[in-house]
């Protein structure tokens, strides 16, 4: 016994190659969001400054200002719209990858993902050419008549949306693709013989038995629709108001530390919340799997 | 009229003929099996009769009704799969529910019938498990009750019994006969199993490379294969190369070796006309072969090998040409042993004669 256990004692403890990163990631990382935690529970002391004393009211400011709240409300719709969307577009592109085979299925997993490849930045200011007052889709339908005056597509909520469906849809296309893949296609073959057509074998065997990664794949975007700031600063032009863009004002613009510390806070909360809740399912879908 | 038609249906994969122009049909009630090895056709058969995949030109009709393209989920079929393809998802009974609910049958008779298919396959006590909590033969047996509980035109069976153990294998051979005959269902049915095959089919269709070689009941085709492939696919025949060198009084022909100098009387029917010269196979099952008889009617050889079945010995006699020749003795009669010379013999009758060509296709 001891002989076979005598390498593994003189072996370096494994998290010690984790720790120069773990270090890194404390300093720069653990240092900032203590004193993040440290100031939301303070009142403003005026501009950029932490007044004396504890205090919740950064937090019930949720309950009460009307102004928050709206902000909230936008955040939360943005990311449930933007979900909406990814699967809508998403599931039907995930089946056919998850059932493509040959050289053909590695050309399309390369157009799914090179959009990751892309910087964000790049990836958004792309966007105007295209969806801009001048822009080819506003081009396109003045010229065909659909339209008399060109649509906004750019600097609202609109834009947004089409910018954060864009950059997600990847996420999504691969979470529901490595679902699907494990169901058999002997079951839907199954499901068409005894009677069910396109739209039962959806409902009744595909979709349930891909659950597992719908709602992972849809917590995992609306966590990164939530929480997006570079997606919404440009295409939203700062004018469309949700949880990323109120926090980088509290701290910009109106400096009042504490009401963006709390703010950031319960976006950390809850995105790690749900980031949390999706890696459980993915889990659980494993193992059924 | 038949239930299932097959008329001239092939299909190409690219260049690749999957399946030549076949036609074959399947009476009501009939059980017809597509025996064949791998890459041979069958199964893609199959699959054009469920509607997973379409005949490059032909037509396929089912109960009367040309379904050639129609999709799969119209045609009233019921299927059982190699890999069972039970809905994880769902319990036993609602798997066999889901042709029901599909088909918009009302909850009572729903629940009925899911209760009569339990009762058919004998698993009242499992309709609340999971197919995760079953074994693979209750497992099969719940997707044959989940096939036939929408009472389908025809039941197709895709090597339904491959992925079984030996002896459920042969447990469930029996459950399919007992169901399918119960129900007087219509099916085809996949394998390449010739002893599945023999033992469960009223036809069986003989299948190579994307055509029908033979197509007969499986005694006709075992006694009476009409060509080699049917001879060694369906159990084991010896062959001996042979010339036509005359008649005989009693309507056999006689036949001399062409290696060597042995000489035999052929009585079984013939098939085929064979001329006098013709060069042909003479054909016999191992186990019309007896050791030992009459000097004109023999094969002189040396024991090669001799292999231990149980119940039978087969004994591999090599004749002095290098004629190979095998022979089925039972178990407690007397066994020679490797080396010795002896003479093996068989009753004309047990004989007939095969085509050096094979059939063309």
């Amino acid at each position: 016994m001891t002989r076979i256990a005598a390498p593994a004692e003189r072996r370096a403890p494994w998290f010690l190659a984790l720790l120069p990163s773990l270090v890194v990631l404390l300093l720069v990382f653990g240092l900032p969001l203590l004193e993040l935690v440290y100031v939301s529970f303070h009142p403003t002391g005026g501009p950029a400054q932490i007044g004396p004393g504890l205090t919740l009211e950064n937090y019930t400011v949720v309950f009460e200002d009307r102004l928050f709240a709206d902000v909230m409300a936008r955040t939360v719709g943005l990311g449930l719209a933007v979900v909406l969307c990814c699967l809508v577009v998403g599931y039907p592109v995930s089946y056919l990858l998850a059932r493509a085979t040959g050289s053909w299925r590695g050309t399309a997993f390369f157009l799914v993902t090179v959009s990751l490849l892309v910087s964000s930045v790049v990836r958004n200011l792309g966007w105007f050419p295209i969806l801009g007052e001048s822009g080819v889709v506003n081009w396109i339908l003045t010229s065909t008549g659909v339209i008399q005056t060109p649509l906004r597509l750019v600097g609202n909520i609109v834009g947004v949306m089409i910018g954060l469906v864009h950059a997600e849809l990847p996420i999504m296309i691969l979470t529901l693709t490595t679902v699907i893949r494990r169901i058999e296609p002997d079951l839907e073959e199954a499901a068409q013989s005894l009677g069910g057509g396109p739209v039962a074998v959806f409902w009744r065997v595909l979709l349930p038995l891909s659950l597992p990664g719908v709602i992972s794949g849809s917590l995992l975007i609306f966590t990164l629709s939530i929480s997006a700031f570079t997606t919404p600063a440009i295409l939203g032009g700062n004018r469309v108001l949700i949880m990323a863009i109120y926090i980088a004002q509290q701290f910009q613009i109106v400096l009042d530390y504490p009401a963006g510390a709390s703010a950031a806070i319960m976006l950390l909360v809850t995105a790690a919340g749900l980031t949390w809740a999706a890696t459980r399912i993915r889990a659980r879908g494993g193992e059924a799997g | 009229m038949s239930d299932v038609v097959f008329d001239r249906v092939e299909k190409m994969f690219g260049d690749f003929p999957a399946v030549r122009q076949t036609s074959f049909d399947v009476a009501p009630g009939e059980f017809v099996t597509l025996l064949g090895p791998s890459g041979s056709g069958k199964t893609t058969c199959l699959r054009m009769v469920a509607g997973f995949v379409a005949p490059t030109a032909g037509r396929i009709l089912l109960g009367g009704r040309d379904v050639t393209r129609m999709p799969a989920n119209r045609r009233n079929i019921g299927m059982v799969f190699q890999s069972y393809a039970l809905f994880p998802h769902y319990t036993v009974a609602e798997n066999i529910a889901f042709g029901l609910k599909v088909r918009r049958v009302g909850r009572a008779e729903r629940e009925a019938r899911v209760a009569e298919a339990l009762r058919l396959v004998r698993l009242e006590a499992f309709a609340a498990r999971y197919p995760a909590q079953l074994s693979g033969g209750q497992r099969q047996r719940v997707a044959l009750a989940r096939a036939v509980v929408i009472r389908p035109d025809v039941l197709l069976l895709d090597e339904p019994l491959a992925a079984l153990d030996l002896k459920l294998r042969e447990e469930l051979q029996v459950e399919i006969k007992r169901v399918q005959s119960e129900l007087n269902m219509t099916t085809l049915f996949v394998t390449h199993d010739q002893g599945e095959a023999l033992s469960m089919s009223d036809r069986i269709a003989v299948m190579q490379a994307g055509g029908i070689v033979q197509m007969a009941a499986p005694h006709a085709l075992y006694e009476r294969p009409n060509c080699r492939f049917v001879a060694n696919f369906l159990g084991r025949t010896n062959l001996i190369e042979v010339e036509v060198a005359g008649r005989l009084a009693d309507g056999a022909t006689a036949v001399r070796a062409v290696r060597g100098e042995g000489g035999w009387a052929v009585a079984g029917a013939p098939d085929q006309v064979f001329a006098i010269g013709e060069r042909c196979f003479l054909a016999t099952r191992p186990e019309h072969v007896r050791l030992g008889g009459s000097p004109e009617q023999a094969f002189e050889g040396v024991v090669r090998n001799l292999i231990y079945q149980g119940s039978l010995w087969q004994v591999e006699i090599e004749g002095r040409h290098g004629e190979a020749l095998s022979a089925l003795v039972g178990a407690g009669d007397a066994v020679p042993t490797r080396g010795a010379a002896v003479r093996a013999s068989w009753d004309p009758a047990r004989s007939f004669l095969l085509k050096a060509e094979e059939p063309a296709m």
